[in-house]
């Protein structure tokens, strides 16, 4: 076992809320303006270095499927689907950078990287807010900072996350005690598809809550050290579950299992699965890849299936497409 | 202060009347305070009746007379979205929202970054804080020395930012 933050760290995201100061906030659903957004947002990314390259996405012009596909990869929010007639995504080719267009604000630029790197990913967000600034001022006042739809996001705009996998804690029935202190310090914790959402697969978000009256440093320094609380919570209990008995070993291998060789699986059955199988490899009990665990939390998820099945048209169902998704992914040589 | 209800005497007692509607204040005067209370004890509901719908359509509307010229949004819309309809509203919203940010955040004042071009001018304005404050501290110190030194600092940093900002 080792103490890689990685290990429990799935990803870090930073997102900043920003409008433009002389367009009306999106809930007025003025589609001029909505448009104008999209306009300034492809001109300010327009162009650039082959790594740093954005591609449009507009929703009207996607189905359903491709739209959800774009949330299993956290690229977009849930919430820009509820927009999709004006809504549209930015997103850089390497998909570390991804610019929701007409959400709740005209722009949310948001940056994710793999494991504990919160600051690289606020470096990358930043840099793409500056070359988005370039083309038309955002609203911003001496006192109150950046100005957005919700006041909640009032001030930096900012919401920096980690996405934690945190069996252990679920377990021994910790979260709530760990929600409740968390709330203390003026962050949350939440599921994995954000607000209202339920922790599958035993995946956290920690965030910041408040938004207004800190830097964006003292934010990202909140937001870090309790992840790395949680991170150092979660690896005592994971060494005291390996020295105790059979019990952490058997769910790891009766998951892995059922991974390899079940012919159907729901997405509630899989995000258990992949819990322990995730947790099996970072425990050292499975000599699996991390990487082809955490690819498999994107590309087994519901509208990837149903992608995969539509291309293979011998699969009877989604469950079915999920099963061989995982099979291959697992079975792949690691390059 | 007048009555609001004679416009004649002082306001001396301000009134608190509750109604299905909520809180209403009143300022009135003892005369027109005694009128109200004595019709209320006899009995006489409809001049009290009166005289409370008379309050209650002087009061101004909270929540719904409030709104934004800029994107006509009303206060009472944002309360039930929770959603500001442009940059504006912060401003006509700004009594109603100070309270609602200091509740949320813990604090109402932006401390992160700021927009390239407004470097300048927040770095001038901290600069120009901070100078006041060592000001304070000095003539609470009875340091008028120091005190008038900081505030001719202060006069001169000021002309001379305004006259860059609006050279002649």
């Amino acid at each position: 076992m080792t103490n890689d933050s990685s290990q429990i760290v799935v990803s870090s995201r930073v997102r900043l809320a920003r409008n433009y100061h002389d367009l009306p906030f999106s809930n007025l659903k003025r589609p001029e303006s909505a448009l104008l957004c999209v306009q300034r947002a492809q001109k300010a990314l327009d162009g650039g270095a082959e790594k740093e390259r954005f591609s449009l996405f507009r929703l009207q012009d996607m189905n359903k499927l491709d739209q959800m596909s774009l949330v299993e990869q956290h690229l977009v929010s849930r919430d820009l689907l509820e927009h999709s007639e004006v809504g549209a995504a930015l997103i850089r080719d390497d998909r570390h950078v991804s610019v929701m267009i007409n959400e709740e604000d005209h722009l949310r630029i948001q940056a994710m990287l793999d494991g504990l790197s919160l600051a690289d990913a606020a470096k990358l967000a930043f840099a793409a807010e500056e070359k988005l600034a370039t083309v038309c001022d955002f609203s911003f006042d001496n006192q109150l900072g950046y100005l957005t739809a919700c006041p909640t996001n009032t001030g930096t705009g900012m919401r920096a996350s980690l996405m934690l996998h945190l069996p252990m804690l679920t377990r021994c029935k910790q979260m709530g005690n760990v929600t409740q202190s968390v709330a203390k310090l003026g962050l949350t914790i939440r599921g994995i598809y954000g607000e209202g959402s339920e922790a599958l697969g035993d995946l956290y978000q920690v965030s910041n809550q408040v938004t207004l009256g800190r830097t964006e440093e003292e934010l990202i320094e909140a937001v870090t050290a309790v992840g790395r609380q949680l991170i150092e919570m979660e690896n005592v209990l994971r060494q005291r579950a390996a020295g105790d008995g059979l019990d952490l070993q058997d769910g790891v291998w009766r998951s892995y299992g059922v991974l390899l060789y079940a012919k159907q699986m729901n997405d509630a059955e899989f995000m258990a699965h992949w819990s322990n199988l995730r947790l099996g490899i970072t425990t050292g009990i499975l000599n699996v890849s991390l990487s082809a665990a955490d690819d498999l939390l994107t590309l087994a998820q519901d509208a990837h299936a149903k992608t995969f099945k539509h291309s293979h048209p011998n699969l009877e169902s989604t469950d079915q497409a999920r099963c061989v998704i995982i099979q291959n992914r697992l079975s792949a040589k690691e390059e | 202060m007048l009555c609001e209800e004679c416009n004649k005497n002082p306001a001396t007692v301000v009134v608190t009347v509750m109604s299905a509607n909520g809180a209403a204040t009143r300022h009135l005067c003892k005369d027109c305070l005694e009128k109200m209370e004595t019709s209320f004890a006899k009995g006489d509901m409809s001049s009290f009746l009166a005289a409370l719908s008379s309050i209650l359509s002087k009061e101004p509307k909270k929540a719904e007379t409030i709104r934004c010229d800029a994107c006509g949004l009303t206060y009472e819309e944002f309360l039930s979205t929770g959603k500001l309809g442009c940059t504006q509203c912060y401003k006509a919203f700004a009594d109603q929202l100070k309270p609602l940010l200091l509740r949320v955040h813990g604090r109402n004042q932006h401390a992160g970054r700021v927009p390239a071009n407004r470097r300048e001018e927040r770095a001038f304005e901290l600069c120009i804080s901070e100078l006041k404050t060592r000001m304070e501290q000095a003539v609470s110190e009875e340091n008028f020395e120091m005190a008038a030194s900081l505030r001719d600092e202060i006069h001169t940093l000021t002309e001379k930012q305004n006259a860059e900002v609006h050279p002649q």
